[in-house]
């Protein structure tokens, strides 16, 4: 009894003291803003609760009676954000859309614009894509531009937002996947500003004359979706501490039944640790990376036995005791498209209709209580810079609220010792692909050192 | 290499020879009296050009070489005949020869883009080289300066053109021929224009071909002399060059000279000739041009018409703002040009796609198609509209990379675009319903029906995902827009204190 209380006050402070920190970056965003030229940068966790203080922000700068803008990076960001400022924060938002455009579902309480003329002239909330405000002209000045998914946001996108409002907040995950660079963009890989990076990176770089004007740099404290043992291993992926919301001991997936081969006894260890490894022998003959059915066929079997086992999720600090896992509790995902397709094929044969399949790139916003990961550099024996940037796996190991399992080949650690990053960036640039394979090596060793890699064949 | 190349290859292996790729060309044909060629070649070891070669497809090369490569005022004298040639071939005011382009030509004036062709990547390089040394040259004989800054920018231009997707100006004769053939040999090959000129150009069968094309392969190609060649001969020649040149006997100089001179002829010539045989298999090509070869050279006119303006501006105040061979300082032009990129290489795409059936199957087996019958049309409604609403079913042979809320385009038909609003799949079957958004008038199309007519249902339709080009060339201007209460961090960026390539290591 004494020990659970203890257990509970501990819980207690942690969570009052993340919250404290977490209510200095409202009021420090604030702060920032009272400046007649600042931008403020809000570095963001996963699931650390960013659309909630950018919410929170419009709210409280539309009741001081400001005009407020704010720049998602897709339509459907733009429809839930706006869905969420009425239902949850009691807002009438704006929603600027495309000419000729409806949102999907309309909503009474969102007011649909399509035309500069139909912005009110006094306090309010506009929502629009980054490609909406960048395209109208003759905009009415906002005071504030609030940017969500900033790091998604390519700086060139950025560059035309200067004719909305004279106040930003960027808000953003910097260790997601960066924006698609679809063209040879090498010859600005030395300039000072370069387009096609994210734009938080950009206005931090120092090559922008600030003058007067104020930059605040405010990170979130937390993740409210992540183990603590989870943060720990994602942390090589961020430039920034943070934490987890939970404790030690909060999150478990408990699997039933008795340890009968490889894939029971991976599951198990599920119950003290949110992440293992689970890989295939690697053939002689290099593996196929992009459709590799041995691996496909692991992944599917273990979603099938996590439901066979009646496996239960506990999340206590969220006051959820137990929760049975069910076919929509569970992602599956890789990164090329071809091993997706054929996850789903696998899934589908083992009748497990409801499990979703699909790319990081989809995955990024979205959570499931427990998440089966193609590790990125499965069948890769020679990696590229492609291969060891890491937003992809940093996003599919970051989805999860109870459970991550990797899978994949077991040359993986061998082959992130063995390789060379290929050190093809520009003259002055930072080594992207060397700290990729940094990235991917410390989560792979903590892995092995916690004894977490278990080999099915 | 994609399972679709693979078979093109298997293809030209069981025919024996290069088989065409496509059913269209994207280049445009063009007179030997419109062309000009540009030919190379470098000591090993050093960027500057030893010789080069340049002219009409159906005439004798100009061939002009140093005998001492390592002299940059040598190099920059030989560079100077170029610039002429060169210079009037791209329509520069100040040289106007044979007067081919009107400057900068008004709408109504028939535009015929310059066309520079070179052997291949290397000699594209090359062009970059010469950016990087004459565009801000400073020393020198002021008159060799002013022309060899000139072809600085002009080489700038067409190595930047080189780089653009769709472009018509500067044309890699290895790339056009590896975009136009398939050919029966592993693509680490495919590099090598004489390599290919010969598999194309070749009698007999598969074996005779491939032994003609082998020993075509054997001569080198690139802008780096053989090395065999310049150890036996030139490496010799060189030194008594220099012995001569420090015991000034201009006798020795000469009689070395030549020697030099007949040991890289041949060698710009035959780089030339390859080239020129490239154009000719690529003009006597006999299918049609892609139908929207307009747009690309609408748009290689724009590009053309902003270098001429420079060169306009020089002329008539003798300063203008001139772009840094290395990149583009100015954070606004740098996104500029770049947000041009982009929407250059949709509109590459958008020129194929609709016209050329083989380029659309690979586009589709990439995963950017559908391809089925419509088996219901009905309606949808959006907002306050109703829009027709199609489902089309094809059958599952590759993963898709079209997703819900996408954007599509009807293949054929550019006007007609819709969005995907839902993707069924169970395996063998692919259930896909597009909201028909645009081109929803009876004209459009050669049936003449409307969207909504209930007649399309049975017929095959191609849908790929849309690359709408319009908004990205809008996006660029925008970016230039300086008003607003924000520019003060999207338009201010800080001013080094030099600007390095502008000053330094630049001679004539």
């Amino acid at each position: 009894m004494t020990t659970t209380t203890a257990r509970q006050d501990q819980a207690r402070t942690h969570r009052s003291r993340l919250q404290i920190e977490n209510e200095s970056v409202y009021e420090n965003a604030l702060t920032g803003i009272d400046h007649e030229r600042s931008v403020t940068i809000v570095k963001a966790p996963p699931g650390s609760g960013k659309t909630h203080l950018l919410s929170r922000l419009a709210q409280k700068l539309q009741a001081d009676d400001l005009r407020v803008a704010v720049a998602t990076q897709t339509i459907a960001q733009a429809d839930d954000l706006c869905r969420r400022l009425s239902h949850d924060w009691n807002l009438r938002p704006y929603r600027f859309l495309a000419q000729g455009g409806a949102m999907q579902t309309p909503d009474r309480r969102i007011r649909e614009i399509t035309h500069v003329d139909e912005i009110p002239k006094g306090r309010c909330v506009v929502v629009g894509t980054s490609a909406k405000w960048g395209f109208v002209s003759n905009i009415p000045p906002f005071d504030v531009l609030l940017v969500d998914e900033a790091w998604q946001m390519q700086w060139c996108q950025f560059i035309p937002l200067g004719r909305v409002a004279g106040r930003f907040v960027l808000i953003g995950d910097p260790g997601q996947i960066p924006p698609v660079v679809s063209v040879d963009a090498s010859r600005w890989e030395t300039t000072d500003l370069p387009p096609h990076l994210p734009a938080p990176q950009v206005i931090c770089s120092g090559n922008i004359a600030l003058e007067e004007a104020t930059l605040t740099e405010l990170r979130l404290p937390a993740s409210r979706r992540l183990p603590p043992d989870a943060v720990e291993l994602l942390q090589p992926f961020y430039d920034f501490r943070f934490a987890s919301w939970a404790l030690p001991g909060e999150r478990r997936v408990m699997c039933s039944g008795r340890d009968g081969d490889r894939i029971d006894h991976g599951l198990r260890l599920l119950a003290d640790g949110s992440v293992i490894a689970m890989t295939v022998a690697t053939p002689s003959v290099p593996p196929p990376s992009e459709r590799d059915e041995e691996v496909a066929s692991l992944a599917v079997s273990i979603a099938r036995r996590l439901l066979e086992r009646r496996t239960c999720v506990q999340i206590l600090d969220e006051g959820e005791a137990k929760h049975r896992v069910a076919p929509e509790d569970i992602a599956l995902t890789a990164t090329h498209r071809m091993m997706n397709d054929l996850l789903l094929q696998y899934a589908r044969r083992a009748g497990l209709s409801g499990v979703r399949v699909d790319t990081p790139e989809r995955w990024q916003g979205l959570e499931r209580m427990i998440t089966i990961a193609i590790h990125p550099l499965s069948g890769v024996t020679r990696p590229s810079s492609f291969d060891l940037e890491t937003g992809r796996l940093c996003v599919m190991a970051s989805r999860h609220r109870a459970g991550l399992i990797l899978v994949g080949r077991d040359h993986i650690g061998e082959t992130l010792q063995r390789s060379s990053p290929p050190a093809d960036q520009a003259i002055g640039r930072p080594d992207v692909s060397g700290r990729g394979q940094h990235q991917h090596l410390s989560l792979w060793s903590a892995l092995r050192q916690q004894e977490r890699i278990v080999a099915t064949r | 290499m994609n399972e679709r190349e693979t078979i093109r290859t298997l293809l030209a292996f069981s025919a024996g020879k290069p088989i065409p790729k496509g059913t269209r060309l994207l280049l445009p044909r063009r007179a030997p009296s419109d062309t000009l060629i540009i030919a190379f070649v470098r000591m090993g070891g050093e960027s500057r050009p030893w010789g080069v070669a340049l002219g009409k497809p159906d005439q004798e090369p100009t061939l002009l070489v140093v005998p001492e490569p390592r002299d940059a005022e040598m190099v920059a004298q030989m560079l100077e005949v170029m610039v002429s040639s060169v210079l009037s071939h791209l329509g520069h005011p100040e040289y106007p020869g044979a007067n081919l382009y009107p400057n900068i030509p008004l709408p109504w004036q028939p535009y015929r883009p310059p066309s520079v062709w070179l052997p291949n990547a290397t000699h594209i390089e090359m062009l970059h080289f010469l950016a990087f040394r004459y565009t801000f040259a400073k020393r020198g004989e002021p008159g060799r300066i002013k022309a060899l800054n000139a072809l600085g920018r002009a080489c700038d231009w067409l190595f930047q053109e080189s780089t653009r997707p769709g472009q018509l100006s500067c044309i890699d004769a290895s790339a056009a021929l590896r975009d136009a053939f398939s050919f029966p040999v592993e693509p680490a090959r495919l590099a090598h224009t004489g390599y290919l000129v010969a598999w194309l150009t070749g009698k007999g069968n598969f074996k005779q071909r491939l032994r003609q094309a082998s020993k075509a392969e054997s001569l080198p190609i690139s802008t780096s002399i053989d090395p065999a060649l310049e150890r036996s001969r030139l490496t010799t020649l060189l030194k008594r060059y220099k012995r001569a040149q420090r015991s000034a006997d201009a006798q020795e100089c000469s009689v070395v000279e030549s020697r030099i001179r007949a040991a890289l002829e041949p060698e710009l010539a035959r780089r030339f000739n390859i080239t020129a045989t490239a154009y000719t298999l690529m003009t006597n090509d006999p299918r049609p041009v892609v139908a929207g070869v307009c747009e690309l050279q609408d748009r290689t006119r724009e590009s053309h018409a902003e270098y001429l303006k420079v060169e306009e501006h020089l002329l008539k105040n003798g300063t203008a703002w001139i772009a840094s061979p290395e990149t583009d300082r100015n954070s606004i032009r740098a996104a500029a040009k770049y947000v041009t990129l982009q929407a250059d290489t949709d509109l590459a795409r958008n020129a194929r796609v609709h016209d050329d059936a083989s380029f659309r199957d690979d586009t589709i087996y990439a995963g950017d198609g559908i391809c089925g019958d419509i088996v219901d049309v009905s309606k949808i409604p959006e907002g306050h509209l109703t829009r027709p609403l199609w489902t089309v079913e094809e059958r599952v042979r590759h993963p898709l990379r079209i997703r819900e809320g996408d954007d599509v385009v009807l293949a054929g038909l550019p006007g007609r675009q819709g969005e995907v609003i839902s993707i069924a799949d169970d395996g063998v079957t692919r259930r896909v319903q597009v909201m028909i958004t645009d081109g929803l008038r009876e004209a459009h199309g050669p049936l003449g029906w409307q969207p909504f007519d209930k007649r399309w249902v049975g017929r095959s339709v191609t849908f790929l995902s849309s690359r709408e080009t319009g908004f990205s060339y809008l996006r660029r201007k925008m970016l230039f827009a300086r008003e607003g209460p924000g520019i003060w961090l999207t338009h201010q960026q800080k001013r080094r204190e030099s600007e390095v390539g502008e000053d330094d290591d630049h001679d004539g």
